[in-house]
Parts: C-alpha cells; structure tokens; sequence
C-alpha cells in the first residue's frame, strides 16, 4: 500500500507559496502515515509561477485541528473573525475554510485529505488552508452526539440565564461593534457582537420550553425573534452563520432591553451560559419572498475596488454593501459562491442595462467551491472614507454608478491627480464624490443606518426592484470611447452591405473612385460623458481632448484664448463624427469586445485605434462643457499679464498649415514649430488696475503720417472713428471706448501696417489652433510698454514667439463680414465645426463709422466658386505660366482664397478603374499624395490639385464639408488652361460638415424613381395594341408609328372668307412593336399626324413655284396677317394642300395595296371631278409617305366597336380588309415621346408588373 | 407584320428558317416568328455606295448590319416622291448619328441584316433609354418572355 505523506503547518508557512495537496481519491482508505518535512523538492513543478497553485508530488495529509479563532488573535482581520476557523497543529495556527462544513468538526482533530493553501501575506507567516475534503481522523473522535457549542469553562458560574429560543435561523449578521452604557456603573464601553434572527414557533410546546422534535411538521416558524450574540460568543459567527437554514436550540440566553439611539428593542441576548445546539430532526425550508430577496449560485468572474463590486457569470454584478461579508481569502476568481437573501436590481443606465445584485445587513455569502487559478487574495482597506459613507447612502443602481465612475476617474486621471484629490480622504470630499453628487437626482439617496439599526428595521428596507437610471452616463475612458466609434464604424459598415447601400461612387476624368461615407452621432445615442484636459497634440497639432487612457480629436467651435489646458472639462453635450471611405474586407476580423460594458470598464480594458481611413472627432462647444477642478500639482500656464497688459492689437492675415518635416519616424512631432503671418496695429493698450483696456499713443505718432505725402489726408485731416473693444482675460471681460484717429482717404494706413510672423512651439500649438484668418487678438509683447521706444514688432519682418497666453482674442466689429459663409447650425444634418467670425465677436454696432475703419482691414479675398471661376475666366492668361529654374518649373500665378463645399477628393494618382479605398488610402505616401479636391457652391464647381499628406488634412476634411482654401495659386497649365493648385502654405479651414448623401440599393432607387415620377406626372401606364382584344374599352395611351394609311377624306372649306381645309376622316394603320391596328382620328389630329404643318422640303418648293401665286389673294383673305407668319405659313405642306382643294374640293385618298410594305398603291378621288396633275398626285403622295415614315409618338385612344366602326365601311378599300382583321381605336389625342419622363413611366410599368 | 422593337443583341440571336425567303423566329418567345424589325443605335460604319448605303448600327447590346436601298423596287413614275424621299433618308445617316431604323430583317451571304424601310435622326440621348425600356416592356408582355431572361 501506498504510505501517505504528512508534514507540519509550519513547512507550508515556511514554503510560502500557493500549494496544493490531496491524499487519495478514495478517503475510505487509510495507508499509514509517513512524518515527511515539506521542501521544494517536493513540489511538482516548482518553476511554476508563485502566482499559481503548485502541486506536491505525493500524496500527503494535513492533521489538525480545528477551532474558533480566540479573541487573542489580534492579528486577525475582520473577515478572519467574520468568516475563517482556525487549523492548528503543534506547529503553527492559521485560516481554514471548509466548504463542506459539518459544525461537528469544532475542537476535533482531522484530517485533510484535499487543500489548497494560500499565504496571505509574504513573510509574515500567515496563510489560509481551504478544507476541500476532510475526515476526524478516526472513529473515534468523531462525536457521537450532533453538534452542540458552549463555553464549556463558564458554565458553573452565577449567571442567571433562563431564556430559551428554539427557531429555524434566517439570517445572521457581521460581526459589528456597538458603544454602550453600562447602566450600573454608567461607564461607556464597546460590546462586539452579531445578531442572528430566528424564526420561532409558536406552538404551546415551544412555548412552553418544551419543544417536540418528533415531528418536524407540527412546527411553524413564523414569529421572528433576533438573538445578540456579544462578547465572548461573538466569536461563533463562522459556524452560525453556516447554520442558516437550519433549526437550532438556544440556551442560557436572557432577555434584554437594548437602546440604540432612540430606539429601544427587546432581544435575547447571550450568556456565558449561552448553549447552542442544532435540531437535526427538524427540518424546515426558510420562506422566500421572491419579489424582495432570493438566492443565486454562481462563478465569480471579477472582483474590483476591493471587493466592493463582484461580477458573477459575467452577467450579474453583486454589489457588496460591506466588504465584510465576503470571505476575503477565498473571494477570488473562479469560485463558486451562493448569495442568499439579497436585493436584486434592473438598472438602465443610459449607455446600457445591468443585473445588480445588492446585498444588505440580512445576506448570507457561502463560498462552494474554491478557485482553482486565481490565487491573488482580497486586500480590505480597513477605513471607511467619507466616499465610502457616501456610496453607502445611494440606492443600488446609484451605487452600482459611482463605482463604475470611481474606476472611471482613476482609470482616466490617474497621471494628474492623486488619489486623495479623485476620492477624498476620511473628512473631505474628492472629484468623484463632489462630481457625483452633483450629477445624481435626490431621489438616488436613502438614509443610512448603523449595522444595529439597520439589522432590526431591515423590513423597512427602500431597495426597489427596477431603477430607471438614465440619466446615470458613464463617464467614459477615451480609449474606450474609440473603440466603441471603430466598432459602430464597422457594424455601419455591415448595415450598408447588408441593405445594399450603394456608397456614392464618383467619377474624375472618366475615373471611378470609392465613395465617401459620414455619420454624426450625438451624444444621446452614446449615452456617455467625455472628460478630459483639452490640448494640442504635438504631432498632429489638432486639438484633443486628452485622458490617462487615451485621446480624441475635438473641434470646438468657440474655443476661447483664455483656455487652460490643464483644466479638466467634462463634456455632456456633443456630436461625434465618423467618416471616411468604405472598408474592404472581411469586417469580422475586427473584433471589439463591448467596449462600453461594465466589464471592459472595471477591467480597465485598453482600445487603440486600428481602423485607417476612419476619421473620428468630437464635436462640442466649451459654453455647453463644465468645467471640473484643475490639478493642484500641474504648473500654471498663466504667468502674468496684469503687468505689462496686452500691449499691441493684431489682424491675423493668414496660418500657415503643418509640414510633414520627418515623415518616416511618427514618434517625432510632424512640425517644430507652427506659424501665422499677422498685420500689427499701429496702437498700444495697457490694462488699467480696474481691469479696463486704456489706449496709449495714436495712431498718427506711430505712423508719422507727417513723413507721408497725402493731400486728402493732410486737407481733411486725421478722422477720429469711436471703437468698442472687448477682450476675454480669464473670464474677466472689460469694455472701454477707445479713438482711433485714422486716415479716411484710402488703403494708405493699412499698407502702413506692420506684417509679423508669429511662431508657436510644440507646446503652444494651442494658441495657433485658437487662431483664426481675419480675427483679432492682443498681443502681450515681452518688450512690455515703453511709450518712448518703437517696439521691435514694429520692424517689418520680424517675427514674435507665441508663449503660454501671449495671445488674447478680442472682439472687435467693423461692420458685417460679407465674405465669411454664415454656417446655418440649425439643419440636422450640418454640423458647425467653426464659428463664422461674425458670430464669434460680440457685436457692436459700429455701422455709423465703419467706413473709415473697414480700410485698415486687409482686402477680404475669399472667393465663392462662381466668382472664382469668373475670376478664372476674366484673367489675363499670359500673366500666368510658369518659370523655368534649371530643370524645375516654377508654377507663376495669384494667390487666392476660395470657400465652397467639398463634393469629393480623391488620390489623383490612382489611374486604375477598379481602384479601391485601400489603394488609396492605406499606402502611406510621405511626400504628401497627390490629391483632387472638388469644390463647389450651389452653381459650379471647380477642381483643386496638389500635394497634401492626409496626415495633414485639416479635421473635418472631406465629402460635405464647407471649406475655405486660403492661398491657393491660380496658374495655367501648358495647355493654357486655368488651374488651382494646392501650395505649401494653402491653408484649409473647415466651417462645416454634413451628412453625405448616398445612392441606394436597387430597391430604394426604385422608390426614389417612383417618387420622383409621381412628383413630377400622373400619367397612365401605356398599352399595347396586342392586348387591346383583352382589354374593356377605356381611353389606353399608345407609344407608336404610323405604319401606312387606310384612307384619308380632305376638304376645302371656307374659315370666315378665308379658303381652308378640313380632315373629316383619316385612317392610318399603327404600329407599336406588338401589334398593327387601325386608328381613326379627324381634324386637327389627323393634320398632326400628316404633318402638315411641317415645313415642306426643299425639293417640294421648287415643283411646286407654279402655285406661287397664292401671296397676294391669301394676304388679302387674312390667313397671314403679316409677311412672317405669310412667309412661315407658305413653306408648309399645308399651304399647298389649300391649293388642291381650291381645284378639288374634296379629295379622297384610299389605299388599296395588299402589302404594308409600301404605300404606292393609292387611289385619289376628286370631289370636283377633275384630274389630277402630276404635281399634285405627288404632293399627295408625299404627304401620305412623310407620315409614314414620321416620328414615335404618343396616341391616347378608345378602342371602337364593330357598330362605330360601320360608318367608315364606305371609305375602306377591300384590300383594307384583306390585310386582315385589326382592332379599331379612335385617337383622342397625339404627343410626342418626352424620352425621360416616359423612361420613368415604363420602369414603374415595369417594376409593377 | 409589325415591326418587333428589339435590341441588338436579340436581333442577332433570331434563329433562321431555310425556307425561301428565310424566315425568322425569335428564341423563348411567341409569337416567335419576326419578319419586320426596327432598332434604336449608333451609326459606326458607313459604306456609301451608288445604288445603296451599307451602315453599322450600335445600340450598346451589338452591332446591326443595315442596307438602305438608294433605287425603289419598283420603277419610279412621274408622281411618285419616293426617290426624292430615299435621298433625304440616306442623307440622315451620318457616322455617330442616333438613328431609329425600321426594316425587314433579310439574310445576305448568310449574315443578317435589315433591309431599312425609313430612318429616323433621335437628337435625344435619352430615347435610347426609352427604346431599351420598351423593347423590355414589349418582350415581357407581349412576347412572354420570361422574367429572367429580361437581364
């Protein structure tokens, strides 16, 4: 037989690592045991992790015993004393927990056939040892009796203990300590103890003190009765709270008045006499109460803030209202645990719905069975800070909340604030419970109780069931935030393929390329807050809003100067915009994970963003954001200022963009240094003490307009203009009414004007960000003011470093912008990325006295499309060209500025049909791609091109965006042709993005055919003459040609006393492509249909120049009233049919060929009985075969029956007949085919059926 | 006798008879037999003789032989326009030109072809949308063609 290993407590401390043991499969079997000391060597894989459990390579036992843990064991923590036994040998003492626990084992020696150990603490000599199985360690020590517990060494002593309690154990709670008055002595001490509630019967024998346990049934535990265990039977609390559910004995126990506060409550309270013992016999199932409380099994799949929040299956989320309730040693991932008695909650927060499981003063936690993997023990803060009550004050969806946002916070602050500042200390409030508490609605607070309290009333607990906690959004970290824009970038993706949205793919020189796509998500459908410092980043220079997890791009439209970038914003309201060309491929392959879940979010998962192509940014403006504590330790960017004031007032005239100056290293910052060009004013301010900008020195001193020959000038004077200024310095805004004394003759003051670059290092890209074309800003020049000296500023060229806040906007009207494009802001589908700058400066009126202040403007030249493309056209071409320099051309033009909507860029150098966003997009091009852009207003359109990197592209850059292109240079190319190219310093602006419209699939296209067609005609469907034998008799449209005549009847007749001629009848056979058919018609249509108000051919007129004599009788008749209409009227077929009939009177023309081929064989009767000449046989002729060979045209007819057609028997000839039996349709009307609206007709013929 | 609208493609496709003269029957229809014909095209060949003009018409589905006869079949009279109205015909078909041919679909040197009772000058681009969409419209309902095979 096997010898089975057995070694010390001590050995298992001494190894200090995750072990695990078990003796033999079978327990009934027992070898003898073998004393071995426990080393290393033993280990199975000692390598392993000391992270993970280590297997021992024998089988071996653990003898021991097992015990309370005596009061003495002060190095125990709360959970110890709450939750774990003592296993002691003769070596050492330290934690079990067993998960098939029989009370029994108390005080006896056993043995452990299967364990696991775990040290708590390295090098401390602490551990815990979880019991997975176990024996006594022989017959006979097993007692023989059930389980009874006393304290066996007080139990001869005086005490008078008399009560008695007989119940099933509901619930038992943590071990809590209560300040008491002892009511002899009237000192004040501590009592440790639990309270377990008993539900008692009320039976006459229980009563009575005499409880059967024959029969289970004549018991009903109804009546609750809460027992006090206190000092020293305080220390039961592992093994009672084991016995919930079970019914139990109780001994030695006296009744007591307990006053808490104001309330009083009688209970039984323990006695050193105090005997506990279970009632086997009697069983009984605890009554449940579903709506309120229930019980749940599960596997703990995350533990976070200390155990706080306990994620079970990975669906539920136990909430643990004192982290004492937990087993702290074997609370770890992958164990089993059973909840009972809790609160149970359906939270909808507004990102998402969550399972909360709450637990209260009444809940019993059981772990069954242990982790296999995890092996990282709880770590309990013992404190309770002032967040710590005020979590516990919330109702469970609130708390669930502020959890979330604890984790949040210190996920995403955690590089600029400290712990203390994000959650407080034990007396002071930190970021999240200030922020909190501003944010959650009253009703979330509920009063709260000490444990005693708590415990007693526990029926007037306020938990509700479902909590609609919308409001609640999560505080998100931005990574993850990105990663939930990629993944609903991915599944718009899916839904467009899926409902075969066809992406708007555009052609450029014959050249298809992919569509462009844009969404613009607001805020609610994230149900998320962002929050972070605002920056500029130093290798894009866009700004971003910036956290410890990650960042995104932002454009803020009213981004003020004054901005501290250390600030924390949060921001409620936004829009988020997703745009970018389709992805290819699989987009499985993309998998996210949710990252707005509560897991991702307590697990701290990170996203990066890994879709190309997708552009992403948020969009908000700082007067919706608030603006959260700034941290103490960060430096401040605010130096000065009040000294020296903002001394010089500046135009800035342009921007110049970034350069991609390291393109093959990213970690390095794209550009050093960023540039504007300004115009500076000749005028100096100082800020007074009260805040007020004063004006020092005038305009005249600085420009020295004496030096200046200018009569106007010097005959009317310096012009005194009134002008309110209005800057923003830390929130403070000052107002003051300052004169400028300008020259009113002409551009004379601003060409004076001082042009000055301004540089701005990585740190400071800010500022440049903060710029705009055309605004106004002080400049707090470090030279400081001294009204004696010219600054340096001064000098043209010369060029100013932008530090920290040098820069202050300034709101200065003149009179209206024209040229700036006003964004609406108000369409759904438009969304303002940058504020018109009308719109950004106060206004103040200042109409009266523009007109001399306008002129110190530099000429505003931002162009619409249409006046660029007149500009374009009006040019003098030879001005244009390029310069040869060596090999290199050197293209010669004007710089202009052009605003208009982007319809669509595209890499010009795909030349390949099949080109695919991939090849465009993915294949990174250092130098910048050589790109399309088409720009457009509502009119015109014009195509930009040149070199720009996408790295580059401003933020909102592309399909729908309103754009101004500042400096481009328009050139000709060789072929003398007017074009626009993109240079180095064109500088992009983006006012504005839409939605971009897309072609829909088959079916929806369909649907906007057919809107468009029912908008535009309400035409019936056209018939066939095929199916005209089918058909009741209704008025049927026809699309069809004239296929030879039956019969035609003309007449002269006489229109007041002017000769004309009428068609009571003309017979043609029609021809639609399905069938002939016979249509008559007379009169006007008839005259339609020969034709005979078309202008006769040329060789017509001159056979028929013997008719020439018509002019003066039919001018005389009045048939032509003047020589145009004469003139017009006489080079008609019909001029010359009046002649015939003027001979004929009547003429009656029948066909009589068989064939339908040719119309040659037609007879021609005369009304008057006269011949007719050659001359006018063939006019006939020829009238009758142009009709032949006329146009398709459209025929609206009803179709005639046997008896209406009788009445032309007479005209039709025999062959007529013989050609066959054809229906008969008298036309209504004649039109002709209108090719598109009736394309629209018959596709929705087609569509229908 | 009418004259089936058709596209190139399909026209190219009928199946001829040996009978004398030939005779033609278009695939999965009925009616299926055709005598006269009249498609909507591109002229993109042109072959200008004496007694005849030869020309190509492309309406993006293939390309139809034509043959417009200058000489009436019968001999001319005094009172008969038809030269005068031949030469005028012939004068409207010019390369690129959008023509609208009628004809009787005739077999030369085992090549069909139509012999072009009139030609029509379309100036509208968009009649050729119109002509497909009723050539689709005349198969479906009239000639039964199936749902299918209307591409």
């Amino acid at each position: 037989m096997e010898t089975l290993g057995s070694f010390s407590l001590s050995d298992l401390l001494r190894l200090s690592r995750p072990v695990t043991g078990t003796a033999s499969l079978n327990p009934a079997s027992s070898p003898p045991l073998k004393r071995i000391k426990l080393d290393q060597n033993l280990l199975l894989n000692p390598s392993l992790s000391r992270k993970s459990f280590t297997p021992i390579s024998l089988p071996v036992l653990l003898v021991g015993t097992v015990n309370f843990f005596s009061e003495a064991s002060s190095h125990r923590t709360g959970s110890c004393l709450n939750h774990c036994l003592s296993f002691s040998d003769s070596s050492a003492t330290i934690c079990c927990y067993i998960v098939d626990f029989d009370p029994r084992v108390i005080g006896q020696e056993i043995h452990v056939m299967a364990w696991n150990y775990l040290p708590i603490k390295q090098g401390e000599g602490q551990g815990v040892l979880e019991i997975i199985q176990w024996r006594f360690s022989s017959p006979d020590t097993a007692p023989l009796r059930g389980f009874s517990l006393s304290l066996e060494s007080a139990q001869d002593s005086g005490v008078k203990a008399s009560s008695f309690a007989f119940g099933l154990v509901k619930s038992v709670s943590l071990t809590f300590t209560l300040p008491i008055e002892n009511g002899k002595t009237g000192e004040m001490g501590d009592s440790v103890g639990f309270l377990a509630e008993l539900l008692t019967c009320m039976c006459d024998k229980c009563a009575k003190m005499r409880p059967s346990n024959e029969k289970s049934g004549l018991h009903r535990f109804t009546e609750s009765k809460v027992v006090y265990f206190i000092r020293p039977t305080h220390k039961w609390r592992p093994v009672v709270a084991k016995l919930v559910g079970k019914v139990m004995y109780l001994w030695g126990l006296k009744k007591r008045l307990v006053v808490v506060g104001k309330e009083s409550y009688v209970m039984l309270v323990s006695t050193i006499k105090t005997k506990v013992s279970l009632c086997d016999s009697v069983v009984s199932d605890l009554p449940t109460d579903h709506s309120k409380r229930g019980a749940y099994r599960g596997i703990v799949t995350g533990i976070y803030l200390h155990g706080a929040v306990i994620e079970l299956d990975k669906k539920v989320w136990l909430l643990i209202h004192d982290t004492l309730l937990v087993p702290h040693h074997s609370l770890r991932i992958g164990a089993t645990v059973s909840v009972r008695d809790f609160h149970f909650v359906h939270a909808n927060f507004a990102w998402t719905k969550v399972i909360i499981v709450g637990t209260c003063v009444m809940t019993s936690f059981c772990i069954d069975s242990f982790a296999v993997s995890d092996t990282k023990v709880l770590v309990k803060t013992e404190e309770k800070s002032a967040l710590g009550t005020f979590v516990e004050s919330l109702n469970l969806s609130a708390k669930f909340w502020i959890l979330l946002s604890v984790s949040c916070f210190k996920y995403k602050f955690r590089a600029v604030l400290s712990d203390k500042e994000l959650l407080g200390s034990i007396n002071s409030a930190g970021l999240v419970q200030t922020y909190s508490s501003r944010s959650l609605p009253p009703d979330v607070f509920r009063p709260h109780n000490s444990m005693f309290m708590a415990y007693c009333n526990h029926d007037q607990c306020t938990y509700s069931s479902g909590h609609d906690q919308s409001k609640c959004k999560l505080i998100v970290p931005l990574s993850n935030f990105v990663g939930r824009c990629e993944e609903l970038w991915i599944s718009i993706q899916s839904e467009m393929s899926e409902s075969d949205e066809v992406h708007c793919n555009n052609t450029c020189d014959g050249i298809s390329y992919p569509g462009y796509r844009r969404r613009i998500i607001p805020s609610d459908d994230f149900g998320c807050i962002l929050m972070g410092n605002i920056q500029a980043c130093s290798s894009s220079g866009r700004l971003q809003l910036v956290d410890a997890t990650g960042n995104i791009d932002v454009v803020i439209p009213d981004l003020p100067s004054d901005l501290s970038v250390q600030t924390i914003y949060e921001v409620k309201d936004y829009k988020v915009v997703l745009e970018g060309f389709g992805i290819e491929g699989d987009n499985s392959m993309y998998e996210f994970g949710e990252p707005l879940s509560c897991h991702a979010i307590f697990k701290r998962q990170t996203y990066r963003k890994r879709i190309h192509g997708l552009m992403l940014y948020v969009q908000f403006y700082l007067k919706d954001s608030v603006c959260l504590a700034s941290p103490s330790r960060a430096p401040s960017n605010l130096p000065h200022s009040e000294n020296h004031g903002p001394n010089h007032l500046l135009v800035i005239s342009h921007k110049f963009p970034l350069t991609n100056k390291f393109p093959f290293n990213s970690a390095m910052s794209i550009c050093s240094s960023l540039f504007a060009e300004a115009l500076i004013f000749p005028c100096k301010f100082k800020r007074s003490e009260n805040g007020e900008l004063i004006q020092l020195g005038k305009f005249q001193d600085a420009l020295d307009f004496s030096k200046r020959d200018h009569k106007k000038a010097s005959e009317k004077g310096p012009w005194l203009a009134p002008c309110s200024l209005a800057s923003r310095n830390g929130g403070v805004s000052a107002t003051t009414l300052c004169q400028f004394n300008v020259d009113s003759s002409n551009y004379m003051v601003s060409k004076s004007l001082a042009r000055i670059l301004l540089e701005f290092k990585c740190e400071n890209f800010f500022s440049y960000q903060m710029l705009r074309i055309g605004g106004y800003y002080f400049l707090n020049c470090s030279e400081g003011f001294n009204p004696t000296r010219v600054c340096k500023c001064w000098e043209k060229g010369g060029s100013f470093v932008v530090t920290g806040n040098t820069l202050q906007s300034l709101s200065l009207s003149f009179s209206d912008d024209v040229n700036q494009k006003e964004p609406s802001g108000t369409s759904s589908d438009e969304l303002v990325l940058l504020k018109s700058l009308s719109e950004l400066h106060e206004i103040v009126d200042l109409k009266s006295v523009s007109q001399g202040i306008t002129k110190l403007l530099p000429p505003s030249q931002v162009l619409s499309v249409s006046s660029c493309l007149q500009h374009m056209f009006h040019q003098n071409r030879n001005l244009y060209g390029s310069t040869d320099l060596g090999e290199q051309r050197l293209a010669q033009g004007d710089l202009i500025s052009v605003c208009g909507d982007v319809e669509y860029f595209h890499d010009n150098d795909c030349d390949s049909v099949s080109l695919t966003a991939s090849k465009c997009l993915k294949i990174p091009n250092p130098r910048g791609n050589n790109i399309c852009i088409h720009l457009a207003d509502d009119n015109q359109m014009v195509v930009i091109r040149g070199n720009l990197s996408r790295k580059l592209f401003p933020i909102g850059f592309g399909v729908g965006a309103s754009a101004t292109f500042h400096r481009l240079l328009l050139t000709c190319s060789s072929n003398r042709k007017e074009k626009l190219l993109l240079t180095p310093v064109t500088y992009i602006e983006i006012t504005s993005v839409r939605k971009v419209k897309t072609n829909r699939g088959p079916n929806q296209q369909m649907f906007k055919v057919d809107s468009l067609i029912e908008s535009l005609c309400h035409l019936p469907p056209l018939g066939l003459f095929s199916d005209l034998h089918n058909k009741d008799s209704k008025v049927t449209r026809f699309c069809c040609r004239i296929l030879t005549l039956n019969v035609l009847v003309l007449e002269s007749c006489m229109i007041g006393s002017s000769p004309a001629y009428k068609i009571p009848l003309a017979g043609f056979v029609l021809d639609d492509g399905s069938a002939l058919c016979n249509c008559w018609t007379d009169n006007d249509l008839a005259s339609t249909l020969l034709s005979l108000r078309d202008i006769c051919s040329s060789f017509f007129s001159s056979d028929f120049s013997s008719l020439e004599r018509a002019p003066k009788r039919l001018l005389a008749s009045g048939l032509c009233h003047c020589s145009d209409d004469y003139s017009n009227y006489k080079n008609t077929v019909g001029y010359y049919l009046d002649h015939i009939l003027k001979k004929h009177h009547k003429v009656i023309v029948k066909n009589h060929g068989v064939s339908l081929d040719i119309c040659q064989d037609l007879l021609f009767h005369s009304g008057s009985g006269k011949v007719f000449s050659i001359l006018e046989e063939r006019l006939l002729n020829y009238i009758i075969l142009s009709s032949c060979h006329g146009p398709t045209f459209i025929a609206t007819g009803l179709v005639m029956d046997a008896s209406a057609t009788k009445q032309f028997d007479a005209y039709i000839s025999e062959s007529a007949v013989l050609r066959g039996c054809m229906q008969n349709i008298w036309i209504r009307e004649v039109a002709c085919v209108d090719p598109l609206k009736d394309a629209f007709n018959l596709i929705l013929d087609l569509k229908n059926g | 006798m009418t004259h089936a609208k058709l596209l190139a493609a399909e026209l190219l496709s009928v199946i001829v008879h040996p009978t004398s003269p030939p005779s033609f029957s278009l695939p999965r229809r009925r009616p299926s037999s055709i005598s006269r014909t009249e498609i909507l095209g591109i002229v993109v060949s042109l072959e200008a003789k004496p007694r005849f003009l030869k020309f190509l018409l492309d309406d993006g589905t293939g390309c139809v032989p034509c043959i417009l006869w200058l000489n009436p079949r019968l001999p001319p009279s005094d009172h008969d326009p038809t030269p005068e109205i031949l030469r005028l015909q012939a004068r409207r078909v010019r390369l690129g030109e959008q023509l609208r041919v009628r004809g009787r679909i005739t077999v030369y040197r085992g090549m069909l072809q139509i012999t072009v009772g009139d030609v029509l000058v379309e100036k509208d681009p968009n009649m050729e949308t119109f002509h497909r969409l009723d050539c689709l419209r005349i198969a479906k309902r009239c000639y039964g063609l199936a749902k299918d095979d209307l591409g």
